[in-house]
């Protein structure tokens, strides 16, 4: 049965929302000073007509909008001058997602954001504002309604995620626009006083290192700082509901978030451990689905942290049809393999200290800057031999009707399930050590707007070749 | 699905939104002629790019369009100069979309957007009921 749902009129603010630095100030600006001074310059003037016509405009587009649930597909009609409809079917949704606000509290809205493999990366292929009653109706409609099975983490647990998958640069990325456009507004140099702030603060701290030093360093725990707060408001209140065949994340403090997809959506499953996981001995369970979410990713947490085996009891749970078959395939565990893992490391190492030497020769003045940079560098090179080590020891790849790879991505350890269908391609790279050695490295490219990768080294070529023509019954 | 062919009108539409667009910057470029008068020749050599553009191109841009639907897919060939051929599995089509602008909407004309993931096959201004008739279909369907 068919049933037609309209936007909420809160659509119209979120439709006016990218005129608000270079139209709706500028306009209030005007109007507080037309009620101090008393008079209206021409600029405001025209100001006016065009915030009166994008407000008029972004009404009739907000009128305009209809969201028809049909049995088996979503029609969605926007548009006021060109008129769009869109017909989706149930089956191709990869997820929806209902975001709430404050100012969507306060109202009774929700965004609601319907996504699919053919959208842009990073972006929702709709995004549109409903009531949170019709928001809940149109999930209904469109996943059913069970008795879901609800699991809920800890604040610990969160915190733990939020410490440990936080870095600074994601702080410099989230703080340093908000900083930007506080002090626009404001009408202040604040990135000036946070840096005079930081540079005041760095002087006072005496170390053998140089001022820059702790300045840097300052800057870098300060952002990982901001980085550790956004997630932990983006996570909290983390619940996971369970239904048979789908699952719903909900998170967030100040903005709520509400994201269900159905399992069978789900291009692939990871289970990571960042090297901050690391040192406490916690995983992490994600999933991607295609064309979800309007971050940078398209991964929805599903445990934010756990312990191996925990993390692994929940994932046969969750997901029994992904448990992976066929035949094994790994690096042969000998010292001469083991040296091919380290090469990179041992020749960076020879590169950063040559370097170290040569640079102190060149400017001693510099010594004491350039000992701290080795020092950082030598500890990165360090911990990538420990990851080569890691990946030696226990990096495999099976292909089968389920794909499964295990192996390290950037600095975390990361273990990838997903449906043989779902791989988009298979690479295989062989360099002349390769070659010379009868090995390969395998990279397994998930079909998904990311395109989840993971690359497992030095597997027999032979056997490789083998397995992919069981598997697919392609000959290479 | 049957096969389908442009309507005539499909190709007014586009000479009148070329015309309209090429008529506005010639325009513009006649009364900024103030400024130089090789903007006056620059008008001239648009005026005349534009004629051929009209009558002789978009006819034949036209013409190349074939539009079929043999089992399970839809085949768009199309090209004056560079003849390309675009193949989309309904199996893999994710979602449709219907547009129509004013004018189009007038004429009785609709195109369509077919969305798979990570490619996009953009079907010309066909008649709105059969745009109709196709949405239906997959909207009854739910493009299984």
């Amino acid at each position: 049965m068919k049933k037609e749902f309209r936007a909420h009129p809160l659509m119209i603010i979120s439709l006016v929302k990218p005129f608000l630095f270079i139209l709706v100030f500028p306009v209030l600006k005007g109007v507080i000073q037309y009620l101090i001074k008393g008079r209206v310059t021409g600029v405001l003037t025209l100001e006016l007509i065009a915030f009166a016509a994008i407000t008029s405009l972004a009404a009739l587009r907000c009128v305009s909008f209809r969201l028809i649930c049909k049995e088996k597909s979503v029609i969605i009609k926007t548009g006021v001058l060109l008129k769009f409809t869109s017909v989706i079917s149930i089956s191709k949704l990869s997820s929806v997602q209902a975001v709430q606000n404050p100012l969507d509290a306060v109202f009774g809205a929700v965004t609601y954001r319907v996504n699919t493999e053919a959208g842009r990366r990073g972006r929702s292929d709709f995004e549109f504002k409903l009531s949170k009653k019709d928001s809940a109706e149109v999930s209904k409609r469109l996943y059913g309604e069970k008795n879901p099975t609800a699991v809920r983490f800890s604040v610990i647990k969160v915190a733990v995620m939020a410490a440990t998958t936080s870095s600074a640069v994601t702080g410099m990325i989230v703080g340093v626009p908000v900083i930007n456009k506080a002090g626009n507004l404001l009408g202040l140099a604040l990135d000036e006083m946070l840096i005079n702030e930081i540079n005041s603060v760095s002087g006072e701290i005496e170390s053998y290192f140089p001022p820059v030093v702790n300045t840097v360093t300052l800057i870098f725990l300060l952002a990982y700082a901001v980085s550790f707060v956004y997630s932990l408001v983006k996570y909290i209140n983390f619940k996971l509901f369970l239904e048979p065949d789908k699952l719903e994340v909900r998170s967030g403090f100040f903005v709520r978030s509400r994201t269900s997809f159905k399992k069978d959506s789900v291009n692939d499953v990871i289970i990571d451990q960042t090297p901050l996981m690391r040192i406490f001995g916690r995983y992490a369970m994600k999933v991607s689905v295609g064309g979800y979410g309007t971050s940078k990713s398209e991964t929805a947490v599903i445990v934010p942290s756990g312990r191996r085996g925990e993390i692994k009891r929940q994932f046969s749970i969750y997901f029994p049809f992904l448990a992976p078959d066929g035949h094994l395939l790994h690096a042969d565990r000998d010292a001469r393999t083991k040296n091919r893992f380290l090469y990179f490391p041992n020749l960076y190492f020879i590169i950063t200290a040559i370097s170290a030497v040569t640079l102190s020769l060149i400017f001693p003045d510099f010594s004491r800057l350039i000992l701290f940079l080795t020092a950082v560098a030598g500890c990165v090179i360090m911990y990538y031999a420990y990851l080569c080590i890691f990946e030696f020891r226990f990096g495999k790849l099976r292909l089968g009707k389920n794909i499964y790879a295990h192996s390290v991505k950037g600095f975390s350890t990361c273990e990838l399930y997903c449906p043989s269908e779902r791989v988009g391609e298979i690479k295989l790279i062989r360099n002349i050590p390769d070659r010379r050695n009868k090995t390969c490295k395998a990279v397994i490219i998930v079909r998904s707007e990311s395109a989840d990768r993971i690359k497992v080294r030095h597997l027999n070529y032979s056997e490789v070749r083998r397995e992919i023509a069981d598997c697919y019954g392609i000959e290479v | 699905m049957k096969e389908n062919l442009l309507p005539r009108r499909t190709v007014i539409l586009w000479q009148i939104r070329l015309g309209v667009t090429g008529i506005v910057l010639i325009a513009v470029l006649a009364a900024l002629c103030f400024l130089t008068r090789w903007l006056l020749l620059a008008a001239a050599l648009l005026a005349a790019a534009l004629a051929v553009l009209i009558f002789w191109y978009v006819p034949a841009l036209f013409k190349s369009y074939e539009i079929l639907f043999p089992k399970g897919a839809i085949v768009i060939k199309r090209g004056v100069f560079i003849k390309t051929t675009h193949i989309m599995p309904f199996s893999r089509m994710v979602y449709a979309q219907s547009f129509a602008s004013p004018l189009a909407k007038r004429m009785g004309l609709s195109a369509l957007t077919l969305k798979a993931a990570r490619s996009r096959i953009l079907v010309p201004e066909l008649n709105a009921a059969d745009v109709d008739y196709f949405i239906n279909y997959l909207a009854e369907e739910g493009g299984e």
